[in-house]
């Protein structure tokens, strides 16, 4: 006897500009093939208005389904939950969960650099927990790294009330249609480029930007300069966009190098951004932290090495295309076919323990 | 150096940062705010008090950050610390904030984490010292642990702060009506910010009014023996730092709001009355009777340990401040004249200077018109701002002698203030220096002046320890405006004659050589400079008529320094002489024209110079016209108005012609005045020391 497809409730908060609805877009498509999924959005006071992120809108119409805000009961037999801090301004999470199994996708880094908090972890989980009725509780980190701030934050608590560790990782799926092919790309010119929202967290220190983008560059596009340009900060050897006003593809055929780094103080729980270049063909540069989840596919150096870096690539036009190469590989590894395979194996098992 | 720095750009936040840095400079911390985080449209107190703490932090980089206010986290602040706060050398950065919840605290840690790259050290105000004494405040709360400088005799001083609009209504405005009379208390009323200046226009401006932002709360609080409330001081940083000041000082504040908001709190404060009209009684039998035991359930609180400010200084790592063991130099004295329309303040003040004894000398502070003379006498002259049209405040070069002195003078040191107009600068240093403070300020002051002086200065009048009043020479000239003990009373201050009367022929002589012409009559005009009262029509006058007397050589005296009217050259009798020693050209004169300002008035009698008296006439000046009348009418002096110009034609004829000259110089020769008063004058300043 067939079995039915199980049910699948996603709560999220839609309004999120960046990686997170981003990722649940993208989840949302390979999801849907595999369970009844249901949308629920949470109204918090992080947004206003009631507009859901483009991404996610998009995937929304392509797959007829409906968004429903603020539903008093959210019933599945799985409820995937994504990215708790959203309820990092409320004081309860007024929806009721009544699942199987609720899993919390921990997007963000639980714990900053050095293991300060990153956000009221416990107060956000609290309310989930108080909100929901479940016969298990997940957390599901995004990468490796992630789960590290998440164990870590763990270990601190007086209990785990109640909540475990899903042994695989909850990863952003990136299939990113407008990657080039990297057989045989152009010869890399020293075009250097970085792409983030304008959060302070994402940029480091002006000496380090400086570092990154020096004047001998052929190009320096720096998207999502919002706070550099309110500041007042002026180099005419940057090209300043804020965040949006150009397409991502445009500003990805700008440049030939993704030189990231963020704040020392703050860190990429998985680093969609990074993946986004190397699909687009280009070679990565990052810190060493924000780096691993992507293995050799990305470029660890510091802000200091990074001159030195680009020029050992343009003097060795094979080696640039031999490293964009290792990155689109490495993106194998986030394929929705890869998530498609895992989710469906969770699914598959906690249906054999309910049965 | 630290450097604090608030959460937000605004007035509230600009308080609380003002604040704070007095606290620290305090406790021996020198501190300083963010000049580039000053809000647009300063009010008049905070220009001031800025200009003490404000400046580029690029220009003396800080040792530490002290963020406040951090509740309030805006990006304005972000982008700066982003600046200040970045590099390996980077200054420390500490966050201190009253958070609502967890999450607002993680956030502004992190916020600041992001800014300067490393983890800032955050400071929860409310885990430290538990509720504040109000909320919604900017400012962190803490009080300043010190024993109340030591009371002078007199009445208890009483501040009473209540809403701007209560004050001018029943049931508080007639209860403080009468309060304001009861015996042993001086009151003043202290609205909200801005509220004094709105109550002066109806029936509540005959209230001692003052407005918080006059003085530092700390220096409000040393000047006051007792607080009472009768609103809350949410929201109100400067209010809220004069009662956490009142209670480290171990002061009574008395909470006669409705709903007892400050008692609730924790706070060692006394449930007073909220019916005005009980307040006094309240007083009496309550308060009064216990000052002692008050004093010493407030210093003994545990509330008032968790809110001391060394509580904050450990839990910011601050090092002990300096144990202060250093040799303190001794108190010094300044002599701070303002230079009116002449010279007159300074000269008085050269004068009673010159008379004090003590191993400590006297020092000046003076506007550039008084230095030279200044130090004529011999003293070290500390130069001053004048005023001017093209500053963008009327009060602007306050402000920056306010910024001068106050790094000029040390806590405890002796001000003698010598003027009319009170400076803010002058007021403020008093109290935040705890100056022992004399002011020199002659009488004779015209109808409403009076008035005005009580409304603008009765408050401030009470922070000095002695007023002396020169007398002048005529009995019925002497009103004393102030009443009370401080006011002491001193002779004339004249100075001793420069020229012995044996020398008046050869300073004649000395003059005939330096002109090239010999002469028969010398005569003098001294009408000023023309800051008070426009006298060229009469020097022209003068002019005229001592150039048809043939062998009259006429000296215009200005001083130097001062514009001198081009129609005054051209004239074969007259000369222009500036000097500062008018005197001796005056005694060696057959007579002079003068103004009637106290100097000059009382040296022509003192030393026998017959003279034609132009009263100078202005709403911010002295009753010369009186002063005139008063020797015209005992014939040793005629007095004539500025605009009997044909009368004084007439009264030059009389005096060199008629013998009235030499009438009055014998008249003056044989009379008898007042002993002068520079002495004792010089032996009150000597004597105010606590």
């Amino acid at each position: 006897m067939m079995r039915a497809k199980p049910t699948l409730a996603y709560v999220i908060e839609p309004r999120f500009s960046g990686g997170t609805s981003a990722a649940v877009a993208a989840e949302l498509r390979v999801a849907a093939g595999l369970a009844r999924v249901a949308v629920h959005a949470i109204s918090t006071r992080m947004f206003k208005g009631n507009d859901p992120a483009p991404v996610l809108a998009d995937a929304l119409d392509d797959l007829g389904l409906g968004l429903t805000w603020d539903s008093p009961v959210i019933g599945a037999d799985l409820v995937v939950l994504h990215n708790p801090s959203f309820l990092r301004f409320q004081n309860r999470l007024d929806s009721r969960i009544v699942c199987r199994d609720l899993v919390v996708v921990t997007h963000e880094n639980f714990l900053r650099p050095g293991d300060a908090r990153a956000f009221d972890v416990l107060a956000c989980l609290e309310h989930i927990r108080h909100a929901s009725l479940s016969a298990r509780k997940w957390l599901a980190p995004v990468s490796a790294a992630n789960r590290v701030t998440v164990q870590r934050w763990l270990d601190g608590q007086d209990g785990t009330r109640g909540w475990q560790m899903l042994a695989e990782d909850w990863f952003n799926i990136c299939d990113f249609a407008a990657a080039p092919s990297p057989n045989r790309p152009p010869p890399p010119a020293d075009r250097r480029g970085r792409l983030s929202r304008p959060g302070p967290e994402k940029f480091p220190a002006l000496a380090d930007l400086d570092l990154c983008f020096p004047p001998h560059a052929a190009a320096n596009v720096i998207l999502g300069a919002d706070r550099l340009i309110a500041a007042g900060i002026e180099r005419r050897h940057w090209a300043m966009h804020p965040f949006g006003s150009l397409p991502v593809a445009d500003f990805f055929g700008m440049i030939d190098f993704m030189v990231y780094f963020t704040a020392p103080t703050w860190r990429e729980s998985f680093g969609r951004v990074l993946a986004e270049a190397m699909g687009a063909g280009k070679v990565v540069l990052t810190d060493a932290a924000t780096a691993a989840p992507f293995g050799d596919g990305v470029l660890a150096c510091t802000p200091a090495e990074v001159d030195r870096v680009i020029n050992h690539f343009l003097a060795r036009p094979d080696a640039y295309t031999a490293q964009v190469r290792r990155g689109q590989a490495r993106l194998a590894a986030f394929s929705g076919a890869a998530f498609a395979e895992q989710l469906a194996t969770l699914l598959h098992g906690w249906q054999e323990r309910a049965a | 150096m630290i450097l604090i720095l608030p959460g937000e750009r605004s007035h509230a936040a600009l308080e609380a940062c003002l604040i704070l840095a007095r606290q620290l400079a305090a406790h021996g911390y020198p501190a300083c705010i963010d000049a580039a985080m000053l809000p647009d449209d300063l009010t008049r107190g905070q220009k001031y008090e800025a200009a003490i703490f404000a400046l580029d932090p690029f220009d003396a980089p800080p040792d530490q950050i002290l963020l406040i206010a951090a509740q309030r986290l805006a990006q304005d602040t972000l982008d700066r610390l982003r600046h200040l706060g970045q590099g390996p050398d980077a200054p420390a950065v500490a966050v201190l904030g009253r958070f609502a919840d967890r999450a607002s605290r993680i956030a502004a840690q992190s916020k600041v984490a992001y800014a300067v790259g490393r983890e800032p050290l955050v400071v929860d105000l409310d885990d430290l010292s538990g509720l504040p004494v109000a909320a919604e405040l900017l400012e962190p709360g803490f009080c300043t642990i010190a024993s109340p400088a030591p009371r002078q005799a007199g009445a208890l001083t009483l501040a009473i702060n209540a809403p701007t609009e209560a004050l001018a209504t029943a049931p508080l405005f007639p209860a403080l009506s009468v309060l304001r009379h009861q015996p042993g208390l001086r009151m003043i009323v202290v609205p909200a910010a801005g509220g004094r200046d709105r109550l002066r226009d109806g029936p509540a401006a005959i209230l001692p009014l003052m407005d918080p932002a006059d003085l530092p709360p700390a220096a409000l609080a040393q000047t006051v023996d007792i607080l009472a409330l009768f609103g809350p001081a949410d929201g109100d940083d400067r209010l809220t730092a004069l009662v956490m000041a009142m209670i480290g000082l171990g002061k009574p504040v008395i909470d006669c709001t409705a709903t007892q908001s400050f008692c609730a709190t924790g706070a060692p404060v006394l449930g007073g009355p909220d019916d005005p009209a009980a307040l006094g009684p309240y007083l009496d039998r309550m308060v009064l009777p216990n000052l002692a035991d008050i004093s010493r359930f407030v210093s003994t609180t545990p509330w008032r340990d968790r809110h001391a400010f060394a509580r904050l200084a450990t839990a910011l790592g601050l090092p002990p401040p300096p144990e202060g063991d250093a040799p303190q130099p001794p108190p010094q004295t300044l002599f701070l004249p303002t230079n009116g329309v002449g010279l007159g303040h300074a000269q008085r003040c050269g004068l009673i200077a010159a008379r004090m004894s003590g191993d400590v000398p006297a020092r000046f502070a003076a506007f550039p018109s008084c230095v030279p003379l200044i130090q004529d006498h011999g003293f070290d002259c500390l130069p001053l701002v004048q005023k001017s049209p093209d500053h963008a405040d009327p009060f602007a070069n306050d402000v920056l002698n306010y910024r001068r002195l106050s790094r000029h003078l040390r806590r405890g040191d002796r001000l003698v203030f010598d003027g009319g107009f009170l400076f803010d600068s002058v007021f403020r240093l008093i109290a935040e220096k705890d100056l022992r403070a004399i002011w020199i300020r002659r009488g004779l002051w015209q109808a409403g002046q009076i008035e005005d002086h009580k409304r603008l200065h009765r408050v401030r009048e009470a922070l000095f320890e002695t007023i002396i009043q020169p007398l002048e020479a005529f009995e019925e000239l002497n009103e004393p405006i102030t009443y009370g003990s401080p006011v002491r009373a001193v002779g004339p201050i004249v100075q001793d004659s420069p020229l012995p009367p044996a020398d008046a022929a050869a300073l004649r002589d000395r003059l005939a050589r330096r002109f090239g012409r010999a002469f028969a009559e010398l005569t003098v005009t001294m009408l000023g400079a023309g800051h008070a009262a426009d006298r060229s029509a009469q020097m022209q006058a003068l002019c005229s008529i001592f150039e048809r007397r043939a062998d009259c050589l006429h000296l215009v005296v200005i001083w130097p320094g001062a514009a001198i009217p081009p129609g005054l050259f051209g004239w074969k009798n007259t000369r222009v002489v500036q000097t500062r020693r008018a005197l001796a050209l005056a005694q060696a004169a057959d007579m002079v024209v003068s103004a009637a300002g106290y100097n000059s008035f009382h040296e022509i009698l003192y030393h026998a110079v017959p003279s034609i008296l132009i009263p100078q006439m202005s709403p911010f000046m002295d009753d010369q016209r009186r002063r005139a009348q008063a020797a015209a009418k005992r014939d040793l002096a005629a007095a004539i108005e500025p605009q009997d110009l044909l009368r004084l034609e007439r009264e030059v004829a009389v005096f060199l012609d008629d013998g009235k000259a030499s009438d009055i110089r014998s008249r003056l020769g044989t009379l008898s005045l007042p002993a002068r008063g520079t002495s004792a004058a010089a032996a009150l300043i000597g004597g105010v020391d606590r």
